[in-house]
């Protein structure tokens, strides 16, 4: 690229600071998509984990670019909104149904200029007509101007050529994960204002150390960062430590940390509540439910996670002879050393008219079969609590799977004042 | 029985099976009912269309205009009653729905405000997240009282989408988009277009039109709105919704979020796990998350409960409002709710059915209606003497005459033979019924008081529980409230006089209560003259206090296990003498006289309502329609009519199942032999014993001579497909010529 002839634009002095740590990519790039004459290659594949910065680059990078069509896959979700926004882009307002209608608008557009195709979230490409990506990528040859495609995604290539077939793609870039220094450096350059750019950074050094093993996304940490500074900072404001005091200050910091570390990603305290309070998040299952259909959704877990063949032994009322045989179970149990437990493994599947005969015989007073039972179980269904396995059309032989947890499960049973432990085969 | 029991008996039968019957002009003389009455006049046609079906009773001797009012009050009330519970539930709500629309006024504004405290890396979308319990269907209500706020105050734009119209993205967006799009436009829009001259619609669409589900349409319609409402997309259920829809729309909607002023509201029926399960991390992140909790519905249920089944029906005669529900009725209504839905659209489908079928099967509720509506003159005027004859065979009826009869036989007499004299009597007792009603909740009241001035939890009952107890009669001899009673007795001196005044407030808290317990309050008022005389010349009732308060802990346990029935019997035993032996003029005998003139009072007014003469016609009773309404039991149903055939289908040649021998008759319906047959096969059943077996039944039919073999297979087929299509079998593969039996052993 440094080729005297072709004298490459000065880069914006400041992208390669705006990107720490792409400055590979940025070369790559920059210089071929932002050259006006200089030809480019026809089909350009950026691939990188999500939260790699790919969009973003791309999109600083093609800034002042002229012709160009940014099309968003989740947005534009069938071929035709695909179609009409590069046209829209292209100055071309006219609806097109179709590739073929597509390629033939395209081929007849009288212009030299040098054009660039953008796909962003590409993998969605895939599942619209299976025609469709193997024509975009011929598509440059097709045309009388200089054209390129690229295709951002957060898959590899391999998975597309299902799709598209031997056609590789002429340039790829990758965008590999920030290691640590990089993203030290971009945490860092949320630093407000006015707040020292080293303390800012020791800060985010605390926070990375922590939370670098469940979480790597430079969108979480940023967020993260954003959350708990002011918490950080506030001791400081307040003029009860220094900013020199840097352990003390851990020590303010870190039950929150310590309670945010569960909920990372979950977001079940928004950025807003916690401004407002200091809301703790807590996982308190206060899902109210009518009193036999806590019955109904034990009876489920309990189908779900203990095997079929178990079920005399637990169910059958007034059995006394089983006495021994509990013991020899359980003795073999531990033997197996607990890892195929029908707890690590999930839930399996059961007929309904399982889960109803595990619920007439856990409930302490009989009751009368009507139809409210049946409502119940379509609501819990329907409220998720219980999946349905078989496919909605069938009426006959339905399985369900319980789709709770067991400490909901133990929630609900307290409230009822139930047992679910001398139930489940796992802890008997 | 009385009259009309015996003729709503003939829209029972004894299967459950819910029989549609319109009131066409075709269909009409098919009722039995109608049939019976021989006047199968297009008049009464006519009636049962104006009036939705409600027939005259008596056979069809009812005057018509009785009719016509049964209907009128029916519908008269009803409204009351609706507006009554829309009202209760919009007040319970109207908190949150308050919170919900400030969230979206300042759903953007907050980003703003707060900036410096919090500079958040990218922007998120304002999502609401409302926690409006189990019941899907009652929230539509909900979020048509926000739809209606967020429009009318503001000029946000709202679209409902609800899962089952939202199957797919493009249906979501197209359906997002149209409903945006079809806002009323402001006034100052209006304005603007006009001096456009061509500002209508096309105003804001795009040269060429594009898909109805561009996104590109919205954002231009909203840069030409150029208005500042937010785009608020409510999502009442959450968890019907497919996950992977919402995550993509919540991916445009955040797309377009630096031009688009989203905001988001989600229903979410059961907790914010729900959202965790079915949205990835990635599209969580874009989402800024506030919930709102709304009243949980056992309060509404509270609120209902007190404002239509236990005020008093009848204030200041402008109609009845609400139904006063007999025990069993309420039980079942409470019960469904309590146990099986937490519904309050259920109660009130319910609650509604119920009055519905009180005017419909009840020549004599009229006579409340009008008693209401003070019209007792006109009452006397059109009462029939069926109505009459009605009214003596009551139940309250024979005990009030079986009361009286050594007392007044006089009286006694003339209520038998002369009807004038029952037309009197009838406003006397309904008079007497209002002011049982008023005095029973005054007394509920009270002991609500005698709760909060207890202040303990575990013997804190809702009006709801309470009223269910005073409902089963005895309710002062309940272990509840003696419990509670004999708590009372040791408090102290002053807080003893917080809970009479709170008693005095609540017997007075309206005219006519303050009436109705004049005698009470009254008794009230000396009590806490005594008090203060009392606490005035004794100085040392303070002192005395504070040992009440240190032996209060004490007690109270044992007050607890009174109640919770465990040794109640060596408990009284202990606590009896003490108890009845207290001076004269010191604290106990004070909090004595209080608890008995407590106790008096209580089981004057809360005794039970079956007491009252003429009970029936203000009680609604009839439990077992509204559980066949509401709770059928389809196998069940089928079982009795298959097994049963002579109840099902009233039908006199179907052998009776009493006499216990086990043949099969050949006059039973073929459904019903090969279904007896097959009550005697095991789980697998071979078709062609059955058949053989089937057709051995049915040869008896023509003594002798053998019927056609290939009409015998004809009806099995027949007959056995009809037991497929009811669910008693299916076909298999694993045994050839045989079919799997579905219900359990003989269940």
């Amino acid at each position: 690229m440094t080729d005297p002839s072709f004298p490459a634009p000065s880069p914006p002095p400041d992208i390669y600071t705006l990107f720490p740590g792409r400055k590979s990519q940025i070369d790559a790039l920059l210089p071929i998509l932002t050259h006006p004459t200089l030809p480019a290659p026809p089909t350009i594949f950026l691939s990188g984990l999500p939260g790699t910065g790919k969009t973003t680059l791309l999109k600083c990078v093609l800034k002042d670019v002229s012709n160009m069509a940014w099309v968003n896959c989740v947005e534009r979700f069938t071929e035709r909104l695909v179609f009409e926004g590069i046209l829209r882009d292209w100055g071309v307002g006219r609806r097109c149904d179709g590739i073929a209608e597509f390629v033939g608008v395209v081929k007849e557009m009288e212009t030299e200029e040098k054009r660039i195709l953008v796909f962003d979230k590409a993998e969605r490409l895939r599942d619209m007509s299976s025609t469709l990506l193997p024509a975009l990528m011929r598509l440059p040859e097709l045309v009388r101007f200089p054209l390129t495609i690229i295709l951002i995604t957060h898959l590899t290539w391999p998975d597309f050529r299902s799709r598209i077939g031997s056609l590789d793609p002429s340039y790829t870039v990758h965008f590999p994960s920030y290691t640590k220094s990089e993203t030290l450096a971009i945490l860092a350059k949320d630093c407000p204002p006015t707040e020292d750019v080293q303390f800012f950074v020791s800060f985010v050094e605390i926070l990375y150390e922590v939370f670098s093993k469940p979480c790597r996304d430079v969108r979480e940490l940023r967020y993260l960062v954003a959350l708990w500074f002011p918490k950080y900072v506030e001791p400081v404001l307040n003029g009860k430590v220094t900013r020199q005091q840097t352990s003390k200050l851990f020590g303010f910091i870190q039950p929150h940390i310590k309670n945010a570390l569960h909920s990372v990603y979950l977001r079940d305290v928004s950025s807003h509540e916690y401004q407002k309070t200091s809301v703790k998040s807590n996982h308190v299952y206060d899902v109210d439910l009518p009193y036999y259909t806590k019955f109904l959704l034990i009876a489920a877990f309990l189908a779900s996670y203990n095997p079929p063949r178990l079920d005399v032994r637990f169910f059958s009322k007034g059995d006394v002879g089983s006495r021994k045989k509990k013991g020899g179970r359980r003795a073999r149990v531990s033997s197996e050393g607990g890892k195929m437990r029908q707890q690590l493994l999930g839930p399996k599947a059961f007929p309904i008219e399982r889960l109803l005969a595990i619920f007439y015989s856990i409930l302490e007073n009989s009751l009368e079969s009507s139809i409210d039972i049946y409502q119940e179980i379509a609501s819990l269904v329907s409220l998720r609590l219980l999946v349905r396995v078989t496919t909605p059309d069938r009426l006959d032989g339905v399985k369900c799977k319980c789709n709770v947890g067991l400490e909901f499960v133990n929630a609900v049973a307290k409230s009822v004042k139930f047992d679910v432990g001398k139930y489940l085969f796992d802890f008997v | 029985m009385t009259i009309h029991q015996a003729n709503t008996a003939l829209f029972e039968s004894v299967s459950e099976g819910t029989f549609l019957v319109l009131p066409k002009t075709t269909r009409a003389s098919s009722t039995p009912s109608v049939k019976r009455s021989k006047q199968k006049s297009p008049k009464n046609d006519s009636l049962l269309r104006e009036c939705e079906g409600f027939q005259r009773l008596y056979g069809g001797q009812e005057p018509e205009a009785l009719c016509r009012q049964r209907f009128r009050c029916y519908k008269q009330r009803w409204r009351a009653i609706e507006e009554t519970i829309n009202r209760v539930l919009v007040k319970h709500n109207s908190q949150a729905i308050d919170n919900i629309v400030d969230f979206v006024n300042n759903a953007y504004a907050s980003i703003q405000c707060s900036a410096q405290s919090l500079v958040l890396p990218f922007r998120e979308v304002p999502t609401g997240l409302i926690f409006a319990g189990i019941n899907i269907p009652d929230q539509e209500l909900l979020f048509s009282h926000v739809t209606a706020k967020l429009t009318q105050n503001t000029c946000h734009s709202v679209a409902i989408l609800p899962s089952r119209e939202c199957l797919t993205l493009k249906t979501t967006v197209k359906s997002m988009i149209e409903q945006f799009l079809d806002m009323r436009p402001t006034v100052a829009e209006d304005q603007m277009e006009n001096n456009n001259q061509n500002g209508n619609l096309s105003s804001y669409q795009p040269r060429i039109k594009a898909p109805n589900y561009d996104m590109q349409i919205l954002a231009d319609w909203h840069r030409e709105r150029n208005s500042r409402g937010h785009l608020v997309a409510i999502i009442p259920d959450f968890e019907c919704f497919d996950p992977i829809v919402i995550q993509d729309l919540i991916n445009i909607c955040s797309e377009y979020q630096g031009t688009l002023p989203f905001v988001f509201i989600f229903g979410v029926a059961t907790s914010i796990e729900a959202l965790h399960q079915s949205l990835p991390r990635a599209v969580l992140s874009l989402l800024r998350m506030e919930k709102f909790k709304l009243q949980h519905s056992n309060d509404c249920i509270n609120a209902i409960v007190e404002e239509l089944l236990l005020k008093p029906e009848i204030e200041s005669h402008e109609g009845c409002v609400g139904l006063k529900l007999a025990l069993e009725p309420y039980e079942l209504l409470i019960n469904s709710y309590q146990l099986h839905t937490l519904s309050v659209g259920g109660f009130v489908r319910a609650l509604k059915y119920a009055v519905m079928d009180y005017y419909y099967s009840n020549p004599l509720s009229i006579l409340w209606d009008m008693y209401a509506a003070d019209r007792n003159d006109q009452m006397q005027d059109i009462l029939e003497p069926e109505h009459i004859i009605d009214i003596r065979l009551l139940k309250s009826f024979k005990r009030y005459i079986e009361a009286h009869a050594k007392t007044h036989p006089d009286h006694v007499a003339r209520l038998l033979l002369n009807d004038t004299v029952v037309k009197a009597w009838l406003s006397e007792c309904f008079q007497r019924i209002v002011r049982y009603q008023i005095r029973y909740h005054a007394a509920l009241c009270c002991v609500l008081e005698l709760q909060k001035a207890l202040n303990s939890p575990s013997f804190s009952r809702s009006k709801r529980v309470l009223h269910m107890m005073a409902l089963q009669g005895g309710f002062v001899e309940t272990e509840y409230m003696s419990a509670i009673m004999l708590l009372l007795r040791k408090r102290s001196i002053l807080e003893t006089r917080q809970y009479l005044e709170g008693c005095l407030a609540a017997l007075q808290q309206t005219n006519s209560s303050s009436d109705a317990c004049r005698l009470e309050c009254a008794a009230i008022q000396k009590l806490m003259e005594d008090l203060n005389e009392f606490v005035d010349s004794d100085p040392d009732s303070s002192e005395s206090d504070e040992a009440d308060s240190y032996t209060l802990k004490h007690e109270r346990k044992r007050a607890l296990s009174l109640a919770s029935g465990s040794r109640t019997t060596n408990v009284s035993k202990r606590l009896k003498p003490i108890v009845e032996h207290v001076k004269e003029g010191t604290t106990q005998a004070f909090l004595k006289r209080v608890s008995d003139f407590l106790k008096e009072f209580l089981s004057d007014a809360t005794k039970c309502y079956k007491n009252l003469p003429l009970h029936e016609v203000v009680y609604y009773s009839n439990a077992a329609r509204l559980k066949k309404a509401f709770h059928p039991q389809p196998r069940a149903v089928i079982q009795t009519a298959l097994g049963q055939t002579r109840h099902y289908l009233k039908c006199d040649c179907c052998p009776t199942t009493t006499k216990g021998d086990d043949t099969i008759s050949h006059t039973l319906q073929d459904s019903s032999i090969a279904y007896r047959l097959y009550l005697e096969c095991g789980r697998m059943i071979n078709l062609y014993d059955w058949f053989v077996a089937f057709g051995a039944i049915v040869e008896k039919e023509t003594e002798g001579s053998s019927l056609d073999r290939t009409d015998i297979q004809a009806r099995f087929i027949k007959s056995i497909a009809e037991l497929q299509f009811l669910g008693f079998i299916k076909p298999t593969t694993r045994k050839t010529d045989h079919a799997v039996r579905l219900t359990w052993g003989t269940v």
